[in-house]
C-alpha cells in the first residue's frame, strides 16, 4: 500500500473554522519565532510538494505576522555560479540559518531525488545515494539544535489540473503557470514512484515527514501553522498564551470556583509570566 | 602506531635539489589537467606545531598557478562560525571543480585541538569522527581527491625547533607561549592523533604520515604523494597523464602545425 493513497483528501475545514485557527495560530507562531530567537535555535522548514499545492500560500500565511529580521524565504530554482561548480547540498549549506534564525525552502535539497532524477540532471547513483547524505546532513544539522520541519504538500491530480486551468483563465494567477508545469504533469506516475521513495527513505526521528492534505487551501494552511506552532512549543519548552480556544473561554470563568480548573488557570498565569515578553 | 615511523629517514639536499624542478613541473601540468577535467582536489596538512607545514606549502604552491588552488589557514571558529553547525566553516570553503583546496589545519582540529584543549565537550568530538568519515565519503563519490598529510616530528624535534625560532629575531614569532603549553601537552596530542589516524583512514581518503624530521625527505614525500594521487585522479576520469609533459604538449602542437601545414 502506498503511503500517498491513505491521505485523506476531502479533510476541510469551513470558512469561519479557518479564519479563527489560522489568527489563533500566526499569534501563538509569531511569539514562538521570538522565543527561537531568545533560546538561539536554528529552524528550518522545508517544502515540496506538488505543481500548484499550495507552497506559496501556504508560506504566506506562515510568514504574514512574524518579524521579518527573524526569517529567510528561499525559493530554490535551477543552480547556477558558484553552487553549479560544488557539491548539489552546497546551494543549502550557504543558506542554513544561524542560531535563533528561522531559514524557510521553497523546494530544497529533495529536488535532488525528485527533479533531477527523473529529468535525469543526475546519474542514478548519484540520486541513489542521495538518500543516505541526505539523512545525514539533516541529522548533523539536528546534533546542532536545529529543529526541522519538512512538509509534502500533497493534492489530487484532479485537483491539480482544476488550479491550472483557474490560473490559466485568471489574469493576475496566469504568470505562474508555465510550459514547464504541464510538462512535469504528463509525469505524474514518476513523481508519485519518487516521492513514495523520497517519503519512505528520508522520514527519520530527527526529521520527519509531515504530509499535508492540500486539496482544500484552508485545511494545508492551518494544519502546517499547528504543526510548526506545537512542535515549536515542545522543542522551545514554551506555551503560547493565545492558544486556548475560544470554546474554552466560558468556561474560564467558572474557573475560580472549582479547585482543579483553578490550578490550571493558576498554571497558565504562570508560564504566562515566565515569558519575558509578556512582563509588566 | 606513531612510535614505529622511522624518523631518521633523510633527503639529501643536492638531491632533493636534482628532483625538485620536474616534479613542481608535474605538479604544474597536473594541476591545468585537473582544471579542465574539473576534478576537485582537497589537499589538507595536519601536524605539530613547527613541523613544517607552512614551508611545505609554500613550496607547493611556489609554480603552480594561482588562479588554480587557494590555502586556507584555520584557526579557531569565528563566532559567526560558531552559530553554524561545526563542519559548515568547511563545507563553504570546498573547491570549485576543477580547483585545489589546501588546508593548513583542517577539520580535524575538532579530534585534535578542541579535545586536547577541551574546547569542546567529549560528546560532541566524540560524534565528530563519523561526520568527518560520511563528509569525506560524499566529497570522494562526489569526484574529489582528497590527500591527507599527518606532518610527524618527535617531542624533542620539536623543543629543539622552538629554541632555534625563539633565537633567530626575525623568527620567533613563530614560537607563542601557546605553542610551549602545547609543547608540553604532547603525550596527550599524540594519543588524539593516533585515535584521529586510525578512526579516519579510509580507502577514499588516506592519511600520508610524513616522517618530518628532514626537511628535505619531507618536501619529496608531500609532493611525490601529490603528485601519484592528482595522477591517479586524473586516470580514472580517463584523462591520459602520460601525454601531459611540456615535450609531449610540445610534440602535440608541432604534430598540429605540420598537419596543417599539409593541408
Amino acid at each position: 500500500m502506498s503511503i500517498l493513497s491513505q491521505v485523506d483528501l476531502s479533510l476541510a475545514l469551513t470558512p469561519k473554522e479557518y479564519e479563527e485557527q489560522l489568527i489563533r495560530h500566526q499569534v501563538a507562531l509569531s511569539q514562538l519565532a521570538y522565543q527561537v530567537y531568545v533560546q538561539k535555535r536554528p529552524v528550518v522548514i522545508v517544502f515540496e510538494g506538488w505543481d500548484a499545492a499550495g507552497k506559496g500560500g501556504v508560506i504566506k500565511r506562515l510568514t504574514e505576522r512574524l518579524d521579518p529580521r527573524g526569517y529567510v524565504v528561499y525559493p530554490i530554482a535551477a543552480p547556477a555560479g558558484e553552487d553549479k561548480t560544488h557539491h548539489y547540498l552546497y546551494r543549502f549549506w550557504r543558506r542554513l540559518p544561524e542560531r535563533g534564525q528561522i531559514a524557510i525552502f521553497d523546494r530544497s535539497w529533495y529536488g535532488r531525488v525528485m527533479v533531477e532524477r527523473i529529468e535525469g540532471f543526475c546519474s542514478e547513483a548519484e540520486w541513489k545515494r542521495a538518500y543516505r547524505e541526505i539523512n545525514q546532513f539533516e541529522r548533523q544539522l539536528a546534533d546542532f539544535g536545529t529543529i526541522i520541519f519538512k512538509f509534502w504538500m500533497h493534492i489530487s491530480k484532479d485537483e491539480q489540473l482544476r488550479r491550472f486551468q483557474e490560473r490559466q483563465n485568471t489574469p493576475y494567477k496566469a504568470w505562474k503557470l508555465t510550459a514547464e508545469d504541464w510538462r512535469n504533469r504528463e509525469k505524474w506516475d514518476q513523481y508519485e514512484l519518487a516521492v513514495e521513495e523520497m517519503l519512505l527513505k528520508t522520514s527519520t526521528v530527527t526529521a520527519p515527514w509531515t504530509i499535508v492534505e492540500g486539496n482544500d487551501k484552508s485545511w494545508a494552511r492551518v494544519k502546517v501553522l499547528k504543526t510548526v506552532v506545537d512542535t515549536l512549543s515542545r522543542e522551545l519548552d514554551y506555551q503560547p498564551d493565545i492558544l486556548m480556544p475560544k470554546a474554552e473561554k466560558p468556561q474560564k470563568k467558572k474557573a475560580a470556583r472549582t479547585g482543579t480548573q483553578g490550578e490550571v488557570a493558576a498554571k497558565r498565569k504562570k508560564t504566562s509570566q515566565a515569558s519575558p515578553d509578556a512582563d509588566h | 602506531m606513531l612510535e614505529k615511523i622511522d624518523l631518521t629517514k633523510k633527503l639529501k639536499k643536492k638531491e632533493w635539489k636534482a628532483l625538485r624542478p620536474a616534479l613542481q613541473q608535474q605538479l604544474y601540468d597536473l594541476e591545468r589537467a585537473g582544471f579542465e577535467a574539473g576534478m576537485p582536489t582537497i589537499i589538507l596538512f595536519e601536524g605539530w606545531d613547527a613541523a613544517g607545514k607552512g614551508t611545505t606549502i609554500n613550496m607547493l604552491t611556489q609554480r603552480l598557478d594561482p588562479r588554480g588552488f587557494r590555502v586556507w589557514p584555520i584557526r579557531a571558529a569565528r563566532t559567526y562560525e560558531q552559530n553554524r553547525p561545526w563542519l559548515w566553516r568547511f563545507w563553504l570553503k570546498l573547491p570549485n571543480r576543477g580547483e585545489i583546496a589546501i588546508f593548513d589545519r583542517s577539520w580535524y582540529g575538532r579530534v585534535l585541538v578542541e579535545r586536547v584543549e577541551r574546547l569542546t565537550p567529549e560528546q560532541e568530538w566524540q560524534k565528530a569522527y563519523r561526520d568527518i568519515v560520511d563528509f569525506e565519503q560524499m566529497l570522494a563519490e562526489d569526484g574529489h581527491v582528497l590527500v591527507k598529510f599527518w606532518l610527524h616530528i618527535s617531542k624533542e624535534e620539536q623543543r629543539r625547533r622552538f629554541r632555534r625560532l625563539e633565537k633567530d629575531p626575525l623568527l620567533a614569532w613563530h614560537v607563542a607561549p601557546e605553542d610551549w603549553e602545547h609543547h608540553r601537552k604532547y603525550d596527550e596530542y599524540l594519543l588524539a592523533a593516533e585515535e584521529m589516524l586510525e578512526r579516519t583512514e579510509t580507502e577514499w581518503a588516506p592519511w600520508t604520515i610524513v616522517e618530518a624530521t628532514d626537511q628535505e625527505y619531507t618536501q619529496w614525500k608531500v609532493m611525490q604523494t601529490i603528485v601519484d594521487a592528482l595522477g591517479r585522479g586524473l586516470r580514472a576520469r580517463g584523462v591520459d597523464t602520460d601525454a601531459l609533459s611540456a615535450e609531449a604538449m610540445a610534440a602535440k602542437a608541432a604534430e598540429k602545425r605540420s598537419a596543417n601545414g599539409q593541408g
